[in-house]
């Protein structure tokens, strides 16, 4: 029975009028109600007015697509000794100051979400405007150091490829499949922000080019202000068919490919650019590597990010250097999500 | 530490109607906490709850309010990560007559300089005290849209409201040549408190209490379990200074929390209500006030936080 047997009292909630009664009774063993809702504490925000208002935002954000979303300037803060008082504040008495006394009670509690109010390296050095409002964060109730640095997608992909072989005209078709996307960053204001990415993917190649395309790509690095650095590993598993005038050959056997990998990131305003490279050494499979190279296959990849207030578009990238020709891809893709600042 | 003992100690009154240990176990002297007072758990929850329901008295505030809510955006690669803050934050007057507000005004600052996205909300939602219900929502709805159509053009302007049985209000977003503008009118026209309302939607068959006492901090502890299913719980815990009035109040909901609301799951987390009151002549008065979760849904994350600082307060004028 756990608590409910050492409990000292409980108090029943009939009907929750808000002023539950506070008499003592045994606690009902009664299954307990599923948890329904629960306001988010928003203000009495209901959470769907919330939504309603995100949705508007984006769609606002879309209207005005030629205006950029700068960050909010944190430096001017809002201003907190607001003129003039409520214009609409009926106020009754001849001497609206008199009576008042002044309460001093200082917070000294945290937050789940973090203001910037607070420099955990000078805890004193709260503005004197809003000492009333936040404490230093060395007081009674610590502010909680959860925040989101990781999470996990799961997409649909449809692109287009191709290739260049070396004897003869080149052939395109569409690829189609999912990904399972695992990213972690860090959420700080510090001009080193570590983060990375880890990739599952898994496509059917249908068209002119037909075959399977697997890849898992991790990589791991940090963003230095507007630029970032990583660098990975990366295996693929593929075949691809394509027709050269006659009958569909296995141009490329199917096979295992390993090697590192290196990425170069630039964040331009709301544009964001990824350029990377990837020497690759087939492990498994029948197929030839390049002949003059160290390595067996070479990947680069690229793409090109334009973000907004909700959305962002991303058209990303591949070329691939292989021993019967040259590979290529592309996929144009829009993610619903709060744009960086 | 006597906050374990007495836990034993309510235990066995809880399990019959044996003699209470207390008093065996620690005599009362003039420097020890009178144990025995620990026996009704009840009586010091209906004490506590002049901590959301204010004092009982008509009494006008003054203060600042402070909202914030935060969009996170992920990182990755492909980009940094980060957040952007969205800040309203004004100063308020208001009267609380009995437990509710009958007069609530806040003035919120002017746009600052530089900032993309700003937020008004009509009425914000304190801890302490009820909300009423607004008597004709169709006129506050009506203000609410000619006061936006006074300020804005109609190409600058998107206005959703809800229906006249809506408890949701309305809400507006505006883009001019300053930036993003967000106006939330109405929120929840309840007439709850917004603990109490808290609890209702959590629809609990009871709530569990217990008290102790900590000698070293000369404090009683109250604490109110709430069951949210068959294994967490949301915390409210009430001290008690010296035994005597109620000052602080904390309500923890667990780490992560997962539930659904119309066919969306939602997962907040780190959800956390802050209340420090201070004994007046006037009573038991609100002092400061604290709201904050991050709140997932559809991939997006959204973090808020509310503040109230209750800085002055007096007695309702007479005749006022």
């Amino acid at each position: 029975m756990g608590l409910r047997n050492k409990i000292g009292a409980t108090v029943p909630c009939p009907n929750h009028s808000g002023a539950r009664q506070a008499t003592e009774h045994r606690l009902s063993i009664r299954p307990l109600a599923p948890v329904r809702a629960m306001k988010s504490p928003t203000a009495g925000l209901p959470l769907f007015v919330l939504l309603a208002g995100l949705w508007a935002l984006g769609a606002a954000s879309v209207a005005h697509a030629n205006d950029s979303a700068p960050p909010v300037d944190r430096e001017t803060a809002p201003e907190t000794e607001a003129e003039p008082e409520p214009e609409s504040t009926p106020d009754p008495d001849p001497e609206p100051d008199a009576g008042w006394q002044t309460l001093g009670v200082t917070p000294d509690f945290g937050s789940a979400v973090e203001s910037d109010i607070v420099d955990p390296d000078h805890p004193d050095a709260i503005p004197d405007e809003l000492a009333a409002l936040f404490a230093p964060t060395d007081l009674a109730v610590p502010a909680p150091l959860k925040r989101p640095k990781a999470r996990m997608g799961f997409r649909p992909w449809l692109g287009v490829q191709g290739t260049v072989p070396t004897d003869a005209d080149g052939q395109w078709g569409g690829t189609a499949g999912v990904r399972v996307v695992h990213q972690w960053w860090t959420l700080s204001d510090k001009a080193v922000r570590p983060s990375g990415e880890t990739r599952l993917h898994a496509a059917g190649l249908f068209g002119g080019v037909r075959g399977f395309d697997t890849s898992l790509d991790t990589a791991g690095g940090t963003w230095l202000g507007p630029v970032g650095v990583f660098v990975g590993g990366h295996a693929r598993a593929d075949r691809r068919d394509w027709t050269g005038g006659g009958a569909p050959t296995t141009d490329l056997p199917a096979a295992v490919g390993v090697g590192p990998s290196a990425s170069l990131g630039l964040k331009l305003g709301p544009v964001r650019t990824l350029a990377g490279v990837a020497p690759v050494w087939l492990v498994a499979g029948d197929r030839s590597g390049l002949a003059d190279t160290p390595w067996d296959e070479l990947s680069a990849h690229g793409g090109v990010v334009l973000g907004r207030t909700l959305s962002e578009v991303r058209l990303t990238g591949g070329y691939r250097e292989v021993a019967t020709g040259s590979l290529w891809e592309a996929a144009l893709g829009v993610h619903i999500r709060f744009g960086q600042p | 530490m006597w906050s374990s003992l007495m836990f034993l100690a309510t235990v066995a009154v809880d399990a019959g109607p044996a003699a209470p240990l207390s008093g065996a176990v620690a005599p009362a002297t003039p420097e020890t906490f009178d144990l025995t007072r620990l026996d009704d758990p009840g009586a010091w929850h209906a004490q506590s709850r002049v901590l959301v329901e204010g004092p009982d008295a008509c009494i006008e505030v003054r203060g600042q309010v402070r909202l914030q809510f935060t969009l996170y955006s992920a990182g990755s690669i492909w980009g940094a990560g980060g957040r952007q803050d969205i800040v309203a934050q004004g100063r308020f007057e208001g009267r609380l007559d009995h437990g509710t507000w009958t007069r609530l005004d806040t003035t919120w600052a002017p746009t600052p300089a530089g900032a993309e996205i700003t937020l008004e909300v009509g009425r914000f939602r304190p801890i302490v005290g009820k909300l009423p219900a607004r008597e004709d929502r169709e006129a506050a709805a009506a203000a609410f849209r000619e006061d936006l159509e006074e300020r804005f053009s109609e190409d600058e302007l998107r206005i959703e409201e809800e229906g006249p049985d809506s408890d949701d209000g309305s809400f507006a977003v505006a883009k001019d040549e300053h930036g993003l503008h967000l106006f939330f009118d109405g929120g929840s026209n309840e007439a709850l408190g917004m603990l109490d309302e808290i609890i209702e939607d959590i629809e609990p068959d009871g709530t569990s209490t217990y008290v102790t006492w900590d000698d070293a901090t000369r404090v009683v502890e109250l604490t109110e379990a709430v069951p949210l299913d068959g294994k967490e719980s949301l915390s409210i815990m009430v001290h008690f200074p010296e035994g005597e009035d109620p000052t602080r109040l904390d309500a923890t909901f667990p780490k992560r929390l997962r539930f659904s609301e119309d066919g969306m799951r939602v997962n907040v987390r780190d959800a956390q209500l802050h209340l420090r009151s201070k004994t007046t002549d006037l009573g038991i008065v609100p002092g400061v006030e604290g709201m904050s979760a991050v709140v997932g849904f559809l991939g997006f994350t959204l973090g808020v936080d509310q503040r109230v600082a209750y800085q002055q307060v007096r007695a309702c004028p007479a005749g006022g």
